[in-house]
Parts: structure tokens; sequence; C-alpha cells
């Protein structure tokens, strides 16, 4: 797996920006395109150990900070580390490294007992079966 | 976390098992469903059996070496569609935040999005299509030589991919267009009809953009003339009915380039 290329910085971003193309009413029918930045030039180091709080009103660019720290969206411009990958180019091994929680609508299975999702999720992330019995009887 | 060799494979099969136990959960509605879902492949074969009835040749084709054409488009689009189709879902995805929660686990976007919907209904369909399609190649009447036999189970093969790329191409439209479904359909299941006949039937560009431009004319007609060891009625030389396969491979690729430019152009939506 990728070793940190420092021993202490776990999440690294440098002029992460994101920009949303809109579509901004111009009288009845004709609309011009907007580009609004969602983050604009974010610089944030997060070392080992550390908790961080990342507080904002709604709209402030939470979400699309972490979606692009999780690989979910791509960056306009500015570079990101974490855990010393790449989370767009590298995600699926970064998501084996990371938990992430989103209000998140759509983690468990919706037919199956809960007991089932949790197995499914065993085997998504490769927990060991005896690790998973352990966690689970806590 | 070391990841062993094996475990992405454990981690889709795990899926997959989940998605069929989901779906036998009621198991009366699942048995309704898998039976009603030969219907629509059923009627494709039987409209041409009613043309039949009234002329004896369709574009220059008897129907023999027609159900050869009908046969490989039914099995190659129901299998594609079986396995690829739910992928149409994607403005669904989007919205209900799975595509998310998807991309935040480590394997692959599309195969865990094909197979936590994949559609086992529609297992009936594929198996009905590959019915008609050993019924039509040995009423056909084929000189069997390596090269054919070969054929007869590659074509088939590159038929699947063909339409599975297809559906992800048409699919990836989405990531840009949300409600770009009817544009996905005319290319799909358009795409289905117009493999059920000889493409000499059609006419003028819509043959040629259909056939040739977008590829169509080798997911069942050109792998068919070879099978049969005719020559092309409209002049292309014989090597080209040999060139599914390649075609196929092809279409792959640039359905998989869709798909990784839609990705990483995804806007996502709340949280």
């Amino acid at each position: 797996m990728g070793v940190p290329q420092s021993r202490t910085e776990m999440i690294l971003a440098r002029g992460l920006r994101k920009e949303f193309t809109v579509r901004v009413k111009a009288g009845r029918l004709r609309r011009h395109k907007q580009v609004r930045a969602a983050v604009d030039g974010l610089d944030l180091r997060v070392d080992r150990g550390e908790t961080v709080g990342y507080i904002g009103p709604n709209g402030a660019g939470k979400s699309t900070t972490l979606k692009m720290l999780t690989g979910v969206l791509t960056p306009s411009a500015g570079e990101v580390r974490v855990c010393g990958l790449r989370p767009v180019a590298q995600r699926t091994r970064l998501a084996l490294r990371i938990g992430v929680v989103f209000g998140q609508r759509s983690q468990l299975w919706w037919d199956l007992p809960l007991r089932d999702s949790f197995d499914l999720l065993r085997h998504v992330y490769r927990v060991p079966a005896a690790e998973h019995a352990a966690r689970l009887r806590r | 976390m070391a990841d062993r060799p094996g475990g992405t494979l454990v981690a889709y099969r795990a899926l997959l098992g989940a998605q069929a136990r989901s779906q036998a959960a009621y198991r009366a509605s699942f048995v309704v469903d898998l039976v009603g879902n030969v219907g629509a492949t059923v009627f494709d074969v039987l409209t041409v059996l009613v043309l039949f009835g009234v002329t004896r040749e369709l574009g220059g084709f008897t129907l023999r070496e027609t159900m050869v054409v009908v046969g490989l488009s039914a099995f190659a689009f129901a299998t594609a569609d079986l396995l690829v189709g739910n992928i149409e879902r994607i403005p669904r995805y989007v919205r209900t935040g799975l595509l998310d929660a998807v991309l935040l686990r480590p394997l692959g976007a599309l195969p865990q999005l094909l197979l936590m919907d994949l559609p086992l209904r529609k297992v009936s369909r594929a198996l009905f299509g590959l019915a008609v399609w050993v019924t039509a190649v040995t009423a056909a009447g084929i000189d069997w030589t390596p090269a054919r036999a070969l054929l007869v189970v590659v074509a088939p093969a590159a038929g699947v991919v063909f339409f599975g790329s297809v559906f992800v191409a048409t699919a990836t439209v989405s990531f840009f267009w949300i409600e770009s479904g009817e544009l996905a359909n005319s290319l799909t299941y358009g795409g289905r009809d117009f493999t059920s006949y000889p493409v000499t039937v059609y006419g003028g560009w819509f043959r040629a953009l259909f056939a040739y431009g977008l590829g169509f004319a080798f997911v069942s007609y050109h792998p068919a003339l070879a099978l049969l060891g005719r020559a092309d009625p409209l002049g292309l030389p014989s090597w080209v009915s040999w060139a599914a396969p390649g075609v196929a491979v092809v279409a792959a690729a640039l359905a998989a380039a869709a798909w990784r430019f839609g990705i990483r152009h995804y806007r996502s939506t709340g949280s």
C-alpha cells in the first residue's frame, strides 16, 4: 500500500478549487452560463492523529471539499493528497484506507437484514471473517 | 490493509449474491417477472415469422437465413440488457446518492452498479435468445469449417459486448443531460430492432448511419453472411463479414473512454 510521503501528513490540499457552471435566467427565455466556485483556493494540512472540525453554513462547500478529498469529484484546480494518494486517480486504493459517512441514503441494502449489509461491506472492504465477528460482538 | 488478489473477486461475488437474495425475497413476483420478461423477445422473433407469412424473401434473404440474423440479434441484445442494461438508470443513481456511495467504496464504480442492480428476471429472455440462435444455426444448413465453428461462438459474444458498449456509452450522456433517456433508447432498443433484419431491407442514409456509422451491421448481419457463406449483396469484400469481434473491441474501448470521461466530470448532488 502507499506509504505517506511524509510520516505525519495525512491530508494535504493546496489551492484546491471546484467550480460549477450554472445557468442563470436572464429574461424570459434566455439563460446565460455562469461559473461559480463552490470551493475557492483551499489550503489545508491535517497530520496523523489530529482531529479536525470543518464547519460552515449550508452551501459553504464542506461536502464538495470532502468529495474532492475522497475522489468522488475531480477538482477544477489545485492539488490534493490523502494518505499520500491522489484521490481521483487512486480512488479504490484510497477507499480501502478511509471511512466516509455522508448523510448517506444508500449505504445499506434495502431488502436484506442489517446483518447481511454488514457482511457484504465486510467483503467490499476485505475485513477478515474473524475480525468481523469480533467487531460485531462489541 | 493488504489486498489479496482474490479479494476483489470475492467482493464482487458477494454483491451478486446479495442481489440474488434481494430479488428472491419476493418469490412469486420474481417468477411472474421471469415469465413476463420472455414476452418482448418472443414478439421480436414472431414479427419476423409473421412477415415471412406474406413474403418468401426479405431483402434477398430466405426465412432460414433471416433467422440466423434474428437469433444473433435476440441473444446479443437480451444478454447485454441482462448484464449491462440497468446502467440506463444512471440518473436515478445520481439522485439517490447511490453513485456517491459506490464511489466511496474500494471497488470499480461500473461493476458495482451493474452487480447491485442486476435484473435476474431478464435471464429468461437471454435463454430464449440462445434457443433461437441455436435453432437457427442448426436449421440454416451451414457448411461447417473450423473458422465458422469458432465464429458461431465468438459472434454472439461480440454482439453482447457491442450492445453492452452502446448501453454504457449512451448512459454516460446522462451524466451531462440528466433526462437523456430517450436518446439512449433510440440507440439501444432502436439498435435491437435494426439488427433483427438483414441491413439490405433498409435504405439510404438511414442504413449508412446505423449499419456502418454506428456499427450495428456487425452485430448480426455480417456474422450471418460469414456463417452462411454468402457474398455481401451490397458489395463489401468478404473479410468485412469476419470483422465483428474487432468492431466489438473498438466499441468497448470507446465506451470505456466515455465512462471514464463521464465519471471525471460527474457533479454529484447533495450530501
